[in-house]
C-alpha cells in the first residue's frame, strides 16, 4: 500500500519533470521555449512600409520610464535595444524606436490619450505594454477588457499594427495582488482579436526558473547585470518575433 | 472505534455518498495547488484540461451538501434555528478570514520595507498605497479589502448566509428559483453587477452569478430522490457532454501548444475569449455541468476506488471542507510567499505543495479525531448534535 503511494508519487514527479525539461531549450543565452515566441498573427502595415522602403516607426507605450528601469543608461533600455536589434535584422530600412511612457496609468486611461498620441507620432506598429497598473490596483477586470479592445479599435484606426506586451516577473507586489486574471484576460483578449502577445511574464520566469538570471542578488551590481540580461533579451526576442510577423 | 462510528452515521442519517466527500477533497486539493500562482503542480489540475475548474466543483458540492446537511433539519426544527446553526458556520468562515487579513497586513508591511530589484520600483510604488492598516481593516470586515487569492472565502461567506431564505424557498418552490437564479445570472453579467471592492473593482467571484452554480447544486440534492432522467435525455447528454469537453480539452490545450490553439477558427475565437472566470462565463458553466454528467455517471456511489486506503484522506478531507478550505487558503497563501520570498525552483514548488496536502490531509485527520471523540452514543441521540450535518458541511 505504501509502496503504491511512494510509486504513484515518484511516478507523477517523474512526469512532470519530464514535462518541465522537455519544455524548455537550455541553449544561447537569452533562449525561450519555442511556444512562447511561436505566432500565426502578421503585421500587415510594418510589412507594407518594408516592402516600400518607407521608415518603419514603433512607438513602445508604457508605464515604464523611458530611461529603463534598473539599467544604468537609457541606451541599455528594452525600446533603445530593440531599435538597434531591428536595424540589425532590417539592414538598409530606416528603423526608429520611440518610448512613450506614462507612469501608474491603466489600461483605460492610455486609451483615453491613445488616439491623440497616435496622431502625433503617426507609428508604423505600437507596442503596448499593459496591466501591471490594472493588476496592482485590482481595476474591474472587464473593464480591463474593455479598454484593451478599445485601444485595439483606436491603433487599427490609426493604420498601425499593433503588439500586446505583459507585466514583468519577479518582483514583490505580486505577492500582494495576484497578476494571473490579468494575464490570462490579456492573453485571451489578444486571442480573441487575432494581436500579438509579447509574454514578457512567462519569459522572465523562463529565464529565472532556469538560472540565466538572478533576480535575489542585491548587490548594485548584480542588480544591474539582472535588468541588463532582462532588457537585452527582451529586446531581441521581441525583435524576432516582429521580424518573422512581418515577413 | 471507526466502523461502529460509520454504522451510526449510516443508521441516523442515511447513507453517506462518498463521492460528494471525495470531489470536494479533490476540490480543495486543487484550489490549493491553483493558488500559488504559476505552480507547475497546478498542471495537474482540472483548469489545464477544460474551461472550468475546482473553484466550480467546490461551490457546486457545496451547495449539494448544505441542502443534505441543513434539508432535514430545516423541516423537524424551522427557520430559525437551522438558519442559526448555518450562521454559526458563517462566523467560522469570517474570523478565518479576518485571521488571513492579519497575515496579509504584516505582508505588506514587509513588501512595503523591502528593497528589491529596482526594475519593480514602478511596480511597489503602486503596491504602496495599500499599506494603509487602519483603513484596510474596516474594508476587510466589510469583505470589501481582501487579501490576493482570497477570493473563494468571501464568496463562500456569502453564499452560506443567503443559504438558509434560499434552502426554506427552495423546498417550496425549486423550479421558480433556479430560474430566478439563472435570470440574476444572466443579468448580473450582462448589466456588469457585482459586489464591490476596496480601493476599487468588484469582486473576482462575482457572488450574483457564482450564486447559479451553487443553487443548481442544491436544486440537484433537493431532487435528487425523484425519478431519473428520460432515456433519451440521457442519450442525448452521452454524446453532447463528452463532444463538449473534448472541445474544451483541445482549446486549452493550445494555450500552451500554439499549433493546437490554430485549429480555432477566428470567428469561434472573436465569440469565446475571454472567458470570463469572475461571472461564471457560459463556457465554463456548461463545462462544469459536462463534467458531472459525464463523472456522476461513470463513478456510482457504490464505486471501489473511494474505499482504498489512498483515496480516504481526501475523502477525509472534503468531509471536514470547512477547515481544509480555511487551511489551504492559508497554505497557499504562505507558499506562495516562500516561492517568491526564496527559491521558485521546480523542487521547492514540489516540496511547497506536497507539504501543504500533507498539511491538508492532516487536518481532516485530527479534525476527524475530534469529532469521533465527542460523538453521541446511539440510543441517546437526541437529534441536535449529531456528527454527520457538522462534518459533511
Amino acid at each position: 500500500m505504501r509502496n503504491l503511494t511512494l510509486s504513484v508519487l515518484a511516478a507523477a514527479t517523474m512526469l512532470l519533470l519530464v514535462v518541465d525539461a522537455g519544455m524548455g531549450a537550455a541553449g544561447d543565452n537569452c533562449d525561450v521555449p519555442q511556444n512562447l515566441t511561436y505566432s500565426d498573427v502578421e503585421l500587415e502595415w510594418v510589412r507594407a512600409a518594408l516592402k516600400a522602403g518607407k521608415s518603419v516607426k514603433v512607438l513602445v507605450i508604457g508605464t515604464a520610464p523611458a530611461a529603463g528601469l534598473g539599467v544604468r543608461s537609457p541606451a541599455e533600455a528594452y525600446p533603445a535595444r530593440l531599435e538597434a536589434e531591428l536595424a540589425r535584422r532590417w539592414p538598409g530600412q530606416n528603423v526608429t524606436v520611440v518610448n512613450v511612457s506614462w507612469p501608474g496609468a491603466t489600461a483605460a486611461a492610455m486609451v483615453d490619450g491613445m488616439a491623440a498620441l497616435l496622431a502625433v507620432e503617426r507609428p508604423t506598429l505600437v507596442i503596448w505594454q499593459t496591466g501591471t497598473v490594472d493588476a496592482l490596483r485590482g481595476i474591474d477586470i472587464n473593464d480591463f477588457g474593455d479598454a484593451l479592445v478599445n485601444g485595439e479599435k483606436i491603433v487599427g484606426e490609426h493604420e498601425a499594427d499593433l503588439v500586446f506586451m505583459n507585466s514583468q516577473f519577479g518582483g514583490r507586489a505580486f505577492t500582494l495582488r495576484d497578476a494571473s486574471p490579468y494575464l490570462d484576460f490579456l492573453d485571451q483578449v489578444s486571442r480573441g482579436r487575432g494581436v500579438i502577445m509579447f509574454p514578457r511574464y512567462a519569459m522572465m520566469r523562463y529565464w529565472v526558473d532556469n538560472g540565466m538570471v538572478n533576480f535575489s542578488d542585491n548587490t548594485a551590481a548584480g542588480q544591474s547585470k539582472a535588468a541588463t540580461f532582462v532588457h537585452e533579451c527582451i529586446a531581441r526576442n521581441l525583435a524576432e518575433m516582429l521580424v518573422h510577423a512581418a515577413q | 472505534m471507526e466502523a461502529a462510528v460509520s454504522t451510526t452515521r449510516t443508521s441516523t442519517t442515511g447513507a453517506r455518498d462518498l463521492r460528494l466527500d471525495f470531489f470536494r477533497g479533490l476540490a480543495l486539493i486543487f484550489i490549493f495547488l491553483d493558488h500559488i500562482p504559476a505552480n507547475r503542480l497546478s498542471w495537474l489540475t482540472v483548469r489545464n484540461f477544460g474551461f472550468s475548474d475546482a473553484t466550480e466543483i467546490f461551490v457546486f458540492i457545496s451547495g449539494y451538501t448544505a441542502v443534505v446537511a441543513y434539508g432535514g433539519a430545516m423541516h423537524r426544527f424551522g427557520f430559525r434555528r437551522t438558519a442559526a446553526r448555518v450562521l454559526h458556520r458563517v462566523w467560522r468562515l469570517y474570523t478565518a478570514h479576518i485571521f488571513l487579513f492579519v497575515v496579509f497586513t504584516a505582508q505588506i508591511a514587509y513588501v512595503a520595507q523591502s528593497t528589491g530589484n529596482s526594475m519593480f520600483s514602478e511596480e511597489m510604488k503602486i503596491v504602496g498605497f495599500l499599506n494603509e492598516p487602519h483603513v484596510n481593516l474596516v474594508q476587510a470586515l466589510m469583505l470589501k479589502f481582501r487579501p490576493v487569492n482570497m477570493d473563494v472565502l468571501p464568496l463562500y461567506i456569502v453564499l452560506l448566509i443567503a443559504f438558509p431564505v434560499l434552502l426554506w424557498v427552495m423546498q417550496r418552490r425549486v423550479a421558480a428559483t433556479l430560474l430566478a437564479s439563472s435570470s440574476l445570472w444572466l443579468v448580473a453579467n450582462k448589466a456588469g453587477w457585482n459586489f464591490p471592492a476596496y480601493p476599487e473593482g468588484g469582486w473576482a467571484f462575482n457572488p450574483l452569478c457564482w450564486q447559479l452554480l451553487f443553487v443548481l447544486g442544491a436544486g440537484m440534492a433537493l431532487v435528487r430522490s425523484a425519478p431519473p432522467l428520460r432515456a433519451g435525455v440521457i442519450r442525448f447528454l452521452w454524446i453532447a457532454a463528452p463532444a463538449y469537453l473534448a472541445f474544451s480539452f483541445i482549446v486549452v490545450l493550445g494555450w500552451n501548444v500554439p499549433q493546437l490553439a490554430a485549429l480555432v477558427p477566428d470567428a469561434l475565437a472573436r465569440s469565446m475569449y475571454p472567458i470570463n472566470k469572475g461571472n461564471l462565463d457560459v463556457l465554463r458553466l456548461v463545462h462544469f455541468l459536462a463534467l458531472a454528467f459525464v463523472v456522476s455517471r461513470l463513478v456510482r456511489p457504490s464505486a471501489g476506488f473511494l474505499h482504498w486506503r489512498i483515496t480516504r484522506p481526501v475523502i477525509r478531507a472534503g468531509s471536514h471542507s470547512l477547515q481544509v478550505f480555511c487551511l489551504g487558503i492559508f497554505l497557499a497563501f504562505t507558499g506562495h510567499f516562500i516561492l517568491v520570498e526564496f527559491n521558485d525552483a521546480f523542487a521547492i514548488q514540489a516540496l511547497v505543495s506536497v507539504a501543504g496536502i500533507a498539511l491538508m490531509i492532516l487536518t481532516a485527520e485530527v479534525a476527524d479525531w475530534y469529532k469521533r471523540g465527542s460523538v453521541v452514543p446511539v440510543g441517546r441521540s437526541t437529534g441536535v448534535e449529531t456528527p454527520g450535518p457538522g462534518g459533511r458541511l
